[in-house]
């Protein structure tokens, strides 16, 4: 049995209270013939009838999340990476995929839309009239994310200028521009970027820091390579860098944008929301029935 | 008037001939003539009637028929207050008082409704701040009260919409309710841009008459270029539409040399100035209520689709699919008959000012 909630309630179905239809029991379920149409042909070794759009992936993923099919949800999901069902949009459209992944509790749904809304700023234009379909906190949990992720940018960022003898910075040190500035703290001189380098990566920071929420982040991680050549040619007498950089420059900017790749990755979403999401599911008035023919619990079982 | 084992305080006002209690949810009870109750609430008339013709009607203090709400004793309190010859006690937060309207809609007390509302302006402490104002406007469209949401909508265009200031306030108010609130704007300034240039081109209906600016406008009617400036400015920020903004446009005016060159706007009369804030202001505000707010608890979330964000952006379509569902129609109450039909009482979008 796929669902243990459809084992429940075929076993707690009794012959005089269940309605039938041609001597076959009959249950009613909230969901429309074509999800359902969609949903069965995922239980059967039969060919999987496709969602037409990814908003109908998201339906199906919801009903199994409510009967409890744990693997027909994972083999859907998987039939979204492989391309075989409708996938997620890259673009404005990723604001309601969110939304609506939220109100239906889809976590990694949710994130990968987040996250691509990452690219796209967040305004009053861009939403219009999608802005309905964020329920309860959706919105301010969204904004509060895209503050995590650009907040964990700066962090990241910041950390290239902090010099470690492990950091990816320190292939940097030793620059003869920046030996006669000895720190008064007592650091040696080995210990000082290239003032380039600390210009390149302050200007990258406070860029960051002077955006907002609503800004789009598309683009901040291929400009890492402009401003890295911008800031470079700056120095261009310099042969200790231009020797480090011919070596090492390009791994170096490929690092960065490594890391600022994993900063993002490392940003959750907030979990408040399963709060809210229980209790809908307790308060939710009944839906609205579509009646259907069950199959005859033998074939169910074999399922 | 009322009994419970914690008293609330301002229970002061006592009645002869109480014939009836009302119990709170929170086990206040208050004892009140049935007659001004039925007279005043058509929906607790049947609310009333109802328990009355129950075989098994309960009883409270003194044998009198009891019927139990489910307000708190605070709100039923104050509510009592505004129907009862008494001084009006409204509730100190903004949160009970639309709590209050909300209780007055829903029992169709129309009358009630209108001395609350007098009372709210009286005091004028709904709209003090953004944050209040955004807050009143969520409720109010939680609540369906048209009149409000509409007011705070208002009182919103003086501030700047864009989801970077609201920020943290972003989950005071549904997605849908603030879509409504940004839309609401957008169609204010739009007419408000549009009227304005009516305005400057008229010459400010006339206001400026005497007023020879040193620096007009080349075309006729020669309006002062800091006025024409200034006009237009508010337009694409209604919250210019300040008497502090319009004044410091002048004095910045008559600084820069309107003083030297002899310019009339250095002169200017008190008079000139109060008649061009009047036609101004007439202006500003009947652009303000020539849109009507939403009431999002009327909108059919079947028709929202994540398609919606693609079709906007291509088109850059604002308009409901039923704009005529919206605009000018203002729907008050929706009560409960005595059939126990809802019928919404649609009437004229009211204009909170003369």
């Amino acid at each position: 049995m796929v669902s243990p909630f459809f084992a429940d309630r075929l076993s707690l179905l009794q012959p005089s209270d269940s309605e039938s239809v041609n001597g076959l029991p009959m249950v009613q379920l909230s969901e429309g013939a074509e999800l359902l149409n969609s949903l069965v042909s995922m239980l059967y070794p039969v060919r999987a009838v496709k969602p037409t759009s990814y908003d109908k992936v998201l339906d199906l993923l919801d009903a199994c999340q409510k009967y409890d099919m744990v693997q027909v949800q994972f083999s859907i999901r998987e039939k979204v990476k492989w391309r075989v069902f409708p996938t997620p949009s890259w673009g404005i459209e990723c604001f309601g995929e969110y939304a609506i992944a939220r109100s239906k509790g889809l976590i990694p749904e949710m994130e990968e839309a987040a996250r691509k809304t990452l690219c796209i700023p967040m305004t009053f234009e861009i939403l219009g009239e999608g802005l309905r379909l964020f329920k309860g906190s959706a919105l301010c949990d969204l904004a509060q994310f895209r503050k995590r992720c650009r907040n964990n940018l700066v962090t990241c960022l910041e950390s290239f200028l902090d010099v470690h003898a492990s950091g990816p910075s320190s292939i940097w040190l030793g620059c003869p521009d920046v030996v006669p500035n000895r720190s008064p703290l007592g650091s040696s001189p080995q210990d000082v970027l290239p003032n380039w380098l600390c210009q390149f990566l302050s200007q990258m920071t406070n860029n960051l820091k002077l955006s907002g929420f609503t800004d789009s982040l598309a683009g901040f991680s291929p400009k890492v390579n402009e401003e890295y050549l911008t800031a470079f040619r700056s120095h261009a007498g310099c042969n200790f860098c231009s020797g480090v950089d011919s070596v090492k420059g390009s791994t170096f900017r490929l690092e960065i944008r490594r890391k600022l790749n994993q900063a993002l990755d490392k940003v959750p979403i907030s979990l408040l929301f399963w709060v809210s999401k229980h209790l809908m599911i307790h308060l939710a008035p009944p839906p609205r029935y579509a009646v259907v023919r069950a199959q005859p619990r033998d074939k169910l079982t074999q399922a | 008037m009322h009994t419970s084992d914690e008293p609330l305080a301002n229970f002061l006002f006592e009645f002869r001939g109480a014939d009836l209690i009302l119990r709170s949810h929170d086990s206040h009870h208050f004892r009140v003539p049935k007659s001004y109750i039925v007279n005043s609430s058509p929906v607790l008339d049947e609310l009333i009637q109802d328990a009355l013709d129950a075989p098994d009607a309960a009883l409270g203090d003194a044998q009198l028929p009891l019927v139990q709400l489910p307000e708190s004793g605070e709100i039923l309190h104050s509510l009592l207050t505004f129907i009862f010859p008494v001084t009006p006690i409204l509730p100190s937060t903004p949160e009970e008082i639309m709590e209050l309207l909300s209780v007055a809609n829903k029992y169709r007390m129309v009358s009630v409704m209108g001395h609350i509302r007098n009372s709210i302006d009286r005091k004028d402490i709904l709209f003090p701040q953004r944050d209040t104002t955004l807050l009143v406007y969520s409720l109010a469209q939680t609540y369906g009260l048209r009149l409000e949401a509409l007011r705070a909508a208002m009182n919103m265009v003086k501030y700047p919409m864009d989801m970077e200031d609201l920020d943290d306030k972003l989950d005071m108010t549904s997605g849908a309710s603030l879509y409504e609130l940004w839309r609401y704007q957008e169609k204010v300034r739009d007419i408000l841009a549009s009227k304005l240039k009516k305005f400057r081109t008229s010459g400010a209906h006339g206001t400026l008459a005497g007023l020879h600016c040193a620096e007009s406008s080349s075309s006729e009617p020669h309006i002062p270029r800091w006025l024409d400036v200034y006009i237009k400015s508010i337009g694409k920020d209604p919250n210019l539409f300040d008497l502090v903004e319009f004044n410091i446009a002048l004095v910045r005016h008559v600084r820069d040399g309107a003083r030297s060159n002899g310019c009339a706007c250095a002169s200017i009369t008190s008079e000139t100035i109060h008649n061009i804030w009047q036609a101004l202001g007439s202006v500003y505000r009947t652009s303000l209520v020539k849109v009507c707010v939403v009431d999002v608890t009327k909108l059919s979330m079947s028709q929202v689709s994540p398609g919606m964000f693609g079709s906007i952006s291509r088109t850059g379509a604002r308009e409901f699919s039923t704009p005529s569902q919206f605009d000018h129609v203002s729907t008050q109450t929706f009560g409960h008959t005595r059939r126990g039909h809802y019928h919404p009482i649609i009437r004229p979008c009211q204009l909170p000012y003369p």
